[in-house]
């Protein structure tokens, strides 16, 4: 049985010097995938058909809350009476909340979107032996993957074409 | 990349890795050329990788602005004293400046428009060009550059940032101006007496004409360094993912199910 290795890589000299080491200790099995950048935008403003874990309401709803309370309160002593200082109360307490909220996703989505660098770019997969999967481990981890998954081949073609038939696990 | 007969031969190339810089295709806001030419002829020309000419701009304007003590002027000008800025100007060459300085802005922006349309061919065609070159003058070869070093190092004395970016054509002019300019405003022995809290000994060594020139100059180093250091690390991002593509995506390669060890 052999052993297939996933592993995540920014792109730099350090992919290069892997996959050469690797290929200078007869493990040529490898295959790359470059992902592409991250251009996409998170949405603001959540539509029916996907939400993206932002909330805009959150504080917005809670100031509204406090706002409409204390608008009452203080609406029996003004001019307009409690019924409209409640509802400038809370329409005020909501759009704060709201500008707040706004303010602070625009931030992070513009984190989640100049971040991406700091996230894999290169997905780098290397087939091997039992016997070589310490060193391609310690190859990958010692020119800065990012991480390193080590999966068990349960299917026999890799041994095949190895030749190596006699170790052969039987088809079920 | 020379063979124009070998059926290797490209017909678009997106980057050229030469001993004296890289110089890639990529896409830019013609206005921001013309706005870069029009603080002053050549900067345009040399954002745009067309150095001979940027070159030839940049010290014609130098030139003529020395002759007719332009920006001299343009100080008296700015500072609502008319009369001292007609006195000072030389009429026999301010006249000369004018076509060319229009000329430089509006060529920037046409060859910028250009460039804009090669690079999508260039890309398209998915070209080899080199990552690497040796050569007795110099070593370079594309690598990722962080933006902020550039930009501090551009910030320090002008030149360093184009430097660390391996632009040594642009990074040649901005050193050899700056020393002009210090030797010639006495800019440095005037942040001297500013930094002594002298404001009138600073205001009087220091000279107009020379000085008026270093903004721009201090200004184009960085944007220069920190623009062509994100560029030039999207190349390498780029010419990396082109690499492994076309050597690691065996069609014979079979991926495995297999449960995490």
């Amino acid at each position: 049985m052999g052993v297939q290795f996933f592993s995540t890589f920014q792109h730099s000299h350090y992919v290069e010097l892997a996959i050469s080491k690797l290929k200078e200790n007869d493990v040529a099995d490898i295959y790359a995938v470059p992902l592409d950048n991250r251009t996409l935008d998170m949405k603001l403003i959540d539509t029916m058909h996907g939400t993206d874990g932002t909330s805009l309401v959150d504080i917005g709803l809670v100031l509204a809350m406090m706002g409409g309370t204390i608008g009452v309160a203080r609406g029996f002593v003004l001019q307009w009476g409690p019924v409209f200082w409640g509802l400038i109360g809370a329409a005020g307490g909501f759009a704060i909340g709201f500008v707040f909220d706004f303010i602070k996703n625009l931030i992070k989505r513009k984190k989640i979107r100049t971040a991406k660098t700091k996230h894999g770019e290169v997905i780098l997969i290397v087939q091997c032996t039992n016997e070589q999967s310490p060193f391609v481990e310690q190859t990958l981890w010692s020119n800065l993957a990012l991480g390193v998954a080590k999966t068990r081949m349960q299917t026999a073609r890799f041994e095949a074409a190895a030749g190596d038939p006699i170790n052969l696990p039987p088809r079920g | 990349m020379n063979n124009f007969r070998s059926k290797y031969r490209n017909r678009y190339y997106l980057a050229n890795v030469t001993p004296f810089g890289t110089i890639q295709l990529h896409q830019r806001n013609p206005l921001i050329i013309a706005l870069w030419s029009v603080a002053f002829p050549g900067f345009g020309h040399f954002l745009i990788h067309k150095f001979f000419t940027g070159f030839a701009l940049f010290f014609w304007e130098f030139y003529i602005n020395q002759l007719t003590h332009l920006n001299t002027a343009i100080m008296y000008s700015f500072n609502g004293n008319i009369t001292e800025a007609k006195a000072v100007l030389n009429e026999k060459y301010i006249y000369l400046y004018i076509p060319v300085y229009l000329f430089a802005i509006w060529d920037s922006y046409r060859t910028a428009v250009d460039e804009n349309k090669l690079y999508l061919l260039a890309k398209r065609e998915h070209a080899h060009y080199p990552n690497f070159s040796v050569s007795p003058f110099e070593m370079n070869y594309l690598d990722k550059k962080k933006p902020w070093i550039a930009l501090v190092w551009a910030m320090t004395v002008p030149s360093l940032g184009q430097l660390y970016i391996h632009r040594i054509i642009s990074a040649i002019l901005t050193l050899l101006m700056t020393m002009l300019i210090v030797i010639y405003s006495n800019m440095i022995e005037s942040l001297h007496y500013f930094l002594l809290g002298n404001l009138s000994k600073a205001k009087e060594v220091i000279g107009a004409q020379w000085f008026l020139y270093f903004p721009s100059i201090y200004f184009f180093g960085m944007y220069d360094s920190y623009a062509n250091a994100v560029e030039l690390t999207k190349l390498f991002d780029l010419e990396q993912t082109e690499y492994l593509k076309r050597n690691y995506q065996s069609p014979n390669f079979v991926l495995h199910k297999g449960e995490k060890m």
